[in-house]
């Protein structure tokens, strides 16, 4: 059940409905019951898998709390990442694996057959299993108590705004807010259906219409080369931005008018004037949760300049496997971690530069520069996320640096790859509205707090402009594939 | 009223507000988005006040054969023409359910071409692929259990049933193509009362097989629709004509519309008229330029036809002093003298000239043009005799057009003549053709 589907139009406002009925004591189990009926709308079966992540790690968590000796409880706590990283791994891993021993015995001369091995990979199972793994972490720490509700444990691990796609979240922010103790309030209640409007916005009038363009340039790259890449690679950067954030918010938004709140995916990545402020505010669920169960468990960067470039160079080749068993997405992560790196190790010389030559890093121009850099070189990077194969992304930079046809951007030839001029314009209008809007949540000003002190009528003026505005502008309905977000494949 | 009581009844107020603006705001975008050949064909049905006598139903050939103002004009029956493009007797069945609901005629006259083409073809059960054509018969209708149930019968497919539902689901991404008559449709509405004129000539249309009287099983879902159609009308007690148009036909439609004599034998209220083999059209002058559906000059025969039918065998009342027919015959006599003035080829004035509403003096200045037979047939068929001048003017024809309704002379029209070739007494080119062929030979040269 996709966020942009009827059936969700359908299914949440019942969810709501029925929430705030019923007694306070049963709530967790009316949402538990609408977050299995929701991921089992994919797949009935693989509910069994999301069940078997939660029973493993509530069992280890319980395990760990009546333990005595330390040695058990750390024992209980790798089992326990174990077996749930083992599900994440036939899953996600197992199929790509094997092909690379087939390959490598291949290589050897050796005859030996590998059993192929194919599943289709269960929505969401990265996020959960993290999620998962985090609660049992942080039952090991003490930073949290063991829930031995179990009811409630598996809605922590299923909550249905999150569950396929994030934020994940943290036990000890979330756990705690499924009591059902919370009132409907009206104000927060809009203030969370603003909030799924605006990651309407971004899925389905920005993201899928930005779509249009990369896929067809994708398609094809022998076709479309030199700045038909370059536009593809940069919008590319912008459609991930708004589908997996489009994402992100329609969850706030969700879970906000529940009376739950989630913390927030994206700040502003592309406002970011280096490669490690943008990963900052980016999937800040993911990054955060790396830095808390890995990196800081690593040394972080308490053990010198070389192991923190390590450990970062760690983090990101994780991240970048953890969004999918291909080396793309490793090369992707590496990409991204050796900027990081580089821009530490350069930090000193930078400054010095700066001050001999009399820059002023904070004034507007210089930013802005070192936004459009970080932007790009985010961008670059991105090919090696965007292309099937690594041959693909190979031959993509290939064409940008060596195919030279910036007329194209004059003759109308943009306006033939599935967006006509009307609807390039609206999506370049689409980006400036999301410029501005990242502008002023930088700035801390929060557009949905700024209706919401205007009048009634106001608000409601904007409300049904925005419905009306996603509903024509947007890409969907006939002939439209609504295969889903971006993120749900990982 | 405490003070949380009076802060909650202002929020459920500002809720069912919010729903409320939403709703019309909705209404109004899907109104403007949606395609308006739906409102441009029935609005003057559904709005309108006039009663409807005859329904006029079937594919486009009854659409483009049956003119209901001229039906009015020569025999008072007031008509409504609900034929569309590909329209099968499934839609037709619900189309007739969904109008009865406004007015209830007392006979429905069905075009019975659809009766077996349809079956098995589209990825609807009973449908073509032409959805545009269906959103034309459906779209304007409202929300009820009528179109629930027709849209449920009619399409497979969850996603296309939606569309029809709710058109803003299929047209909600056509923001980049409105245009004036998107802003402006009322100005646009069909003035031929769901009829469409079809403009232009042809040459010669295609032969229709030799006529036989072999019958054919007529076994499909489309029969049994259009069954369904003459029971539903046998217990609204309305009269059915089924007709089979004339038009260039092949060996299956004959025999189909030979198999349906028998059918009207079954039922108490339904007629039937084979028109294929009364020799009412004539190939040279009738068709349009796709050789199949019928133009002006086609029409009128074809409706004068059904009109002499209708008047001599059922008892429907006269309408020729109705008000609100004498106020659709101005914006219908506008309509037909700019058709006619928007004319560019001599051939096409001569097909709407066909039309007795307007006559024409002729004056020829080119011998050829007195021999060339095509031409000749298409002014007999206008009933124009031109005049030979020996003289050479500026043209090599002028016509001096008259409209016989206002008896004022309507425009003064000239032509060069292009050529045209013989190619033996039965096929005539057009001077397109000709000119083509031209080309080509000198191309060869």
């Amino acid at each position: 059940m996709l966020f942009n589907s009827l059936q969700f139009i359908i299914f949440f406002p019942i969810v709501v409905i029925v929430y705030f009925i019923i007694p306070k004591k049963v709530r967790y189990i009316w949402l538990l019951i609408s977050s299995y009926y929701f991921y089992m709308s994919w797949n009935a079966m693989y509910a069994l898998l999301l069940f078997a992540s939660t029973f493993i790690t509530y069992i280890g968590a319980l395990f760990i709390d009546i333990a005595q000796k330390d040695s058990i409880k750390k024992t209980v706590m790798i089992l326990g990442c174990v077996l749930n990283l083992s599900i994440l791994f036939v899953y996600k891993y197992a199929e790509y694996t094997l092909s690379l021993i087939s390959k490598l015995l291949s290589n050897l001369n050796i005859s030996a057959e590998v059993p192929a091995f194919s599943v289709l990979l269960p929505v969401g199972i990265s996020f959960y299993t993290l999620q998962a793994l985090g609660y049992l972490i942080d039952v090991y720490r003490k930073d949290i108590a063991v829930e031995k509700n179990f009811l409630k444990y598996a809605l922590f691990v299923s909550f249905f705004p999150q569950l396929v796609a994030g934020p994940i979240e943290r036990s000890g922010n979330l756990l705690k807010q499924l009591d059902g103790n919370t009132v409907f309030e009206f104000d927060r209640a809009r203030e969370g259906f603003f909030l799924m409007l605006w990651g309407y916005f971004l899925k389905v009038v920005l993201a899928d219409r930005i779509a249009i363009y990369v896929d067809k340039v994708y398609s094809d790259t022998n076709m479309y080369g030199g700045y038909y890449l370059i536009i593809a690679a940069l919008l590319f950067s912008i459609q991930v931005y708004c589908d997996f954030g489009g994402y992100s918010t329609i969850a706030m938004g969700a879970s906000m008018i529940l009376g739950i709140k989630l913390m927030d995916n994206f700040n502003a990545p592309f406002l970011a004037d280096s490669v490690s402020s943008l990963w900052r505010g980016w999937h800040i669920s993911l990054t955060s949760w790396f830095r808390d169960y890995v990196y800081i468990p690593l040394g972080g960067s308490r053990k010198g300049k070389i192991r923190k470039y390590i450990n970062i160079m760690i983090i990101f080749l994780t991240s970048g496997l953890w969004h999918g068993a291909n080396l793309t997405f490793a090369i992707w992560g590496g990409l991204n971690g050796i900027y990081e790196v580089v821009g530490e190790v350069l930090k000193p010389v930078k400054e010095k530069a700066a001050k001999a030559l009399g820059i002023n890093g904070n004034n507007i121009g210089n930013r802005l520069v070192k936004m459009v850099i970080t932007y790009s070189l985010f961008s670059f990077a991105a090919i090696f996320f965007r292309a099937n194969s690594l041959t693909v992304a190979l031959d993509v930079i290939k064409s940008i640096f060596t195919c030279y046809n910036p007329w194209i951007l004059f003759d109308g030839s943009l306006y033939t790859l599935g967006l006509d001029s009307k609807n390039f314009n609206l999506m370049l209008m689409c980006i400036g509205l999301l410029i501005f809007a990242d502008i002023q949540k930088k700035k801390g000003i929060k557009i949905r707090e700024v209706l919401a002190r205007q009048d009634y009528w106001c608000r409601i003026a904007v409300m049904v402009a925005s419905i009306c505005f996603i509903l024509m502008f947007g890409i969907w309905g006939s002939g439209y594939d609504s295969a889903g977000f971006i993120y749900f494949q990982f | 009223m405490n003070k949380n009581m009076s802060v909650n009844l202002k929020r459920i107020l500002s809720v069912l507000v919010f729903l409320i603006i939403l709703f019309f705001a909705l209404r109004k975008c899907t109104m403007l988005l949606e395609q308006k050949s739906s409102r441009i064909k029935y609005t003057d049905f559904i709005e309108g006040d006039t009663e409807y006598d005859c329904y006029l139903m079937g594919t486009s050939i009854m659409l483009n054969s049956v003119l209901p103002m001229e039906l009015w004009k020569d025999y008072g029956i007031s008509s409504y023409n609900f034929g569309s493009s590909n329209c099968t007797p499934a839609e037709d069945y619900y189309i007739l359910k969904e109008a009865v609901r406004y007015k209830k005629p007392k006979l429905v006259v069905i075009d019975l071409m659809g009766v077996k083409e349809f079956n098995d073809i589209g990825n609807g059960k009973y449908m073509w692929t032409a959805v545009e054509a269906q959103h034309t018969q459906f779209d304007i209708f409202p929300f009820t259990d009528t179109k629930v149930e027709a849209v449920e019968d009619l399409f497979d497919i969850y996603e296309d049933r939606n569309d029809f539902l709710w058109s803003f689901i299929m047209f909600h991404n056509r923001w980049n193509e409105l245009e004036e008559q998107d802003f402006n449709y009322r100005n646009m509405l069909n003035v031929e009362k769901g009829a469409l004129t079809n403009l232009g000539s042809f040459g010669k249309a295609s032969e229709s097989v030799i006529m036989d009287d072999i019958e054919v099983d007529l076994a499909g879902v489309n029969y049994d629709y259009f069954i369904k159609i003459v029971e539903f009308c046998e217990k609204q007690h309305i009269e059915v004509l089924g007709l089979y148009l004339p038009h260039p036909v092949e060996e299956l439609n004959v025999r189909v519309a030979n198999s349906l004599e028998k059918v009207a034998q079954k039922y108490d209220n339904l007629e039937y008229v084979n028109m294929l083999n009364m020799d009412i059209h004539d190939l040279y002058t009738d068709y349009t330029i796709d050789n199949l559906h019928p133009n002006m000059s086609g029409a009128l025969k074809s409706t004068a036809y059904v009109g002499k039918y209708i008047n001599e065998n059922y008892d429907l009342a006269d309408h020729r002093e109705d008000p609100s027919w004498l106020l659709a015959e101005k914006k219908y006599l506008d309509f037909k003298r700019e058709n006619l003035i928007k004319q560019e080829e001599l051939e096409d004035y001569l097909v709407q000239l066909s039309d007795d509403d307007f006559t024409a003096k002729a004056v020829v200045y080119d011998e050829r043009i007195i021999n060339d037979k095509w031409l000749m047939r298409l002014f007999d068929n206008a009933d124009i005799k031109p005049v030979f001048n020996e003289e050479k003017g500026s043209a090599d024809i002028e016509l001096e057009i008259r409209d016989e309704t206002s008896g004022t002379v309507l425009e003064n029209v000239s032509f060069v003549y292009e050529g045209r070739r013989l190619v033996n007494d039965e096929l005539f080119l057009g001077y397109k053709e000709v000119k083509k062929e031209q080309e080509e030979q000198e191309k060869a040269h």
